[in-house]
């Protein structure tokens, strides 16, 4: 479904992702691990079209998208919940969903979508009408997903979605992740907490210094010494 | 007496309102203060002088002639001096703008010349008498455009799709573009409304004083932008309030301290809520910190 190939990526000279090559399967998960710094959230940002590759492209679907504004990514069926939610702050939950079906002309289809994604964040169906900025970290991160999903995306981009929440909260995050998958969404997530990752994920790569270290089925991976060692903090 | 300024002060007040959104919408959706946007003022109260004075059209058909004029202005200083520099550095931008202006006000003072033009006395009468009270049909067309104007202008920003667009744009344009908005399609829309928002305060003002020249922009945009520091930079609402009060300061200033000091309460103002309250009277809506 989605194709990178051999990307180079940087925001000045020096790149930060080098001849980076990865793929993702209708109807799976895959994750990609790397430490702080790795170019976890550039390659991200790429695929979205935020950031342009200097070489190499990005294939989805067969099409090139790799020299397409984020919007048109967008149009095309791909979400992503950035790093760190950026929800509209000022903003209520129910303008920060109706954002997140900005491309949907159907009124009537915005309102199924809304039902859907309410009922899969009840939390949130008692604050529409509240400042998305007075919301916790973890009702702020559902409401990321929720307004992503928004736009009924067939490949689903998540970067860390685990990032700054209490356990059980992981856990209700990535079982809500499944859910979505199960209902025929692809997932790509990116994330530092590798255990989770590994347990939901099919595919995995590891990212060190914007390079490709590893990549494999994620059972595999799990056994890695090296992932282990590094990413699982198993002695 | 009093209640005669107080209106003048609502008339004035209204329309730098209607400057200061200008100013406000283009701040947050292209990011950047809009140095043009008393170049296109004037324009735009010459675009309404000439169809009245040479073109023979009725005030109101100059009105739409002007705000036309100035869709077509909105785009070129648009495409010219924003979409090119949407990556440079704000020194650029700014060094940018402000060189678009230059050429703006002369190529007013080129084809309109340094002359003031006078609107034809006749276009509508000037004060009506109706017992003891006297009152201005144009004070009150200008009043009742105003009040329209501000009505619409409320109505797009809050209760459209697009209005949710250029809000969500102003506070975060990053994650605004992840939701499929075209950012770059919005803020050539934005700074034409901004235009059009210029053009008709050009021409209100225009034929309300009845005579313009290639410099009556510059007051009332440093006006404007005191509005827009008042209420709030990136605050719509906060502009109406800020021209308000500003209007009023201004009008009962005049009228019981002195005519010649009316330009100055505006900077005192300034410089009062710049000292007091930075963030203006009602706080700003600018994009977050993230
Ligand atoms: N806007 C930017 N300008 C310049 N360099 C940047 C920018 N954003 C990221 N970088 C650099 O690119 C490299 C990769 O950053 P990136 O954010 O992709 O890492 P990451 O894997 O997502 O890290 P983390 O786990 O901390 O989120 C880092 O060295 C970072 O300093
Ligand atoms: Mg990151």
């Amino acid at each position: 479904m989605l194709r990178v190939e051999s990307i180079e990526v940087g925001y000045t000279e020096r790149p930060v992702l080098k001849d980076l090559s990865l793929h993702v399967e209708e109807g799976s998960i895959a994750a990609v691990l790397g430490a702080n710094g790795a170019g976890k959230t550039t390659l991200l940002r790429t695929i979205m079209g935020l950031l342009h590759p200097g070489r190499g492209r990005i294939l989805f679907q067969g099409e090139k998208i790799s020299h397409l504004p984020a919007h048109e990514i967008v149009k095309r069926g791909i979400s992503m919940i950035p790093e760190g939610r950026q929800v509209f702050s000022r903003l209520n939950v129910l303008e920060n969903l109706r954002l997140g079906a900005y491309l949907e002309k159907s009124k009537a289809q915005v309102q199924s979508d809304l039902e859907q994604v309410l009922e899969l964040f009840p939390v949130l169906k008692e604050r529409l009408m509240q400042p998305a900025g007075s919301l916790s970290g973890g009702e702020q991160q559902m409401l990321a997903i929720g307004r992503a999903l928004m736009s009924r995306p067939r490949l689903l981009l998540l970067d860390e979605p685990s990032m700054g929440l209490a356990p059980k909260l992981v856990t209700q995050i990535y079982r809500i992740i499944a859910t979505i998958h199960k209902q025929g969404t692809t997932v790509l997530l990116v994330e530092q907490n590798a255990r989770m990752a590994l347990k939901v994920a099919q595919q995995a790569y590891v990212l060190e210094n914007g390079r490709l270290a590893l990549g494999g089925p994620a059972e595999e991976l799990a056994r890695d010494d090296r992932v282990r060692k590094i990413y699982l903090g198993e002695a | 007496m009093f209640i005669q300024q107080v209106m003048n002060g609502l008339t004035i007040g209204g329309v730098y309102a209607l400057v200061a959104i200008g100013y406000t919408l283009v701040y947050g959706v292209l990011g950047m203060i809009n140095f043009a946007h008393g170049s296109i003022y004037t324009l735009g109260a010459y675009f309404a002088w000439t169809a009245v004075a040479r073109l023979g059209f009725s005030l109101p058909l100059a009105f739409l002639f002007s705000l036309a004029c100035s869709v077509l202005v909105g785009v070129i200083v648009e495409r010219t001096g924003y979409y090119p520099l949407r990556q440079a550095t704000v020194e650029n931008q700014i060094i940018c703008i402000f060189g678009l202006s230059i050429v703006l006000d002369n190529l007013i003072m080129l084809i309109w010349g340094t002359v003031p033009k006078s609107f034809p006395s006749d276009i509508v009468p000037d004060w009506v008498s109706v017992g003891v009270a006297k009152f201005s049909p144009m004070q009150a067309i200008i009043l009742l455009l105003t009040l329209v104007i501000l009505l619409v202008l409320y109505l797009l920003v809050y209760k459209t799709k697009t209005g949710l667009a250029m809000r969500a744009i102003a506070l975060n344009p990053e994650a605004a573009s992840l939701m499929g908005i075209n950012i770059g399609r919005l803020r050539l829309q934005t700074f034409i409304l901004s235009a059009m928002l210029a053009a008709a305060s050009g021409t209100m003002i225009g034929a309300y004083y009845k005579i313009i020249s290639y410099n009556l922009g510059l007051s009332t945009v440093i006006k404007a932008f005191v509005v827009s520091i008042l209420g709030g930079i990136g605050n719509i609402s906060g502009a109406v309030v800020g021209g308000l009060v500003l209007g009023q300061i201004e009008g009962l200033g005049a009228a019981y301290v002195s005519t010649g000091y009316k330009d100055a309460f505006a900077f005192v103002v300034m410089i009062l809520v710049l000292m007091l309250r930075p963030n203006g009277l009602l706080g700003t809506f600018t994009r977050e910190k993230v």
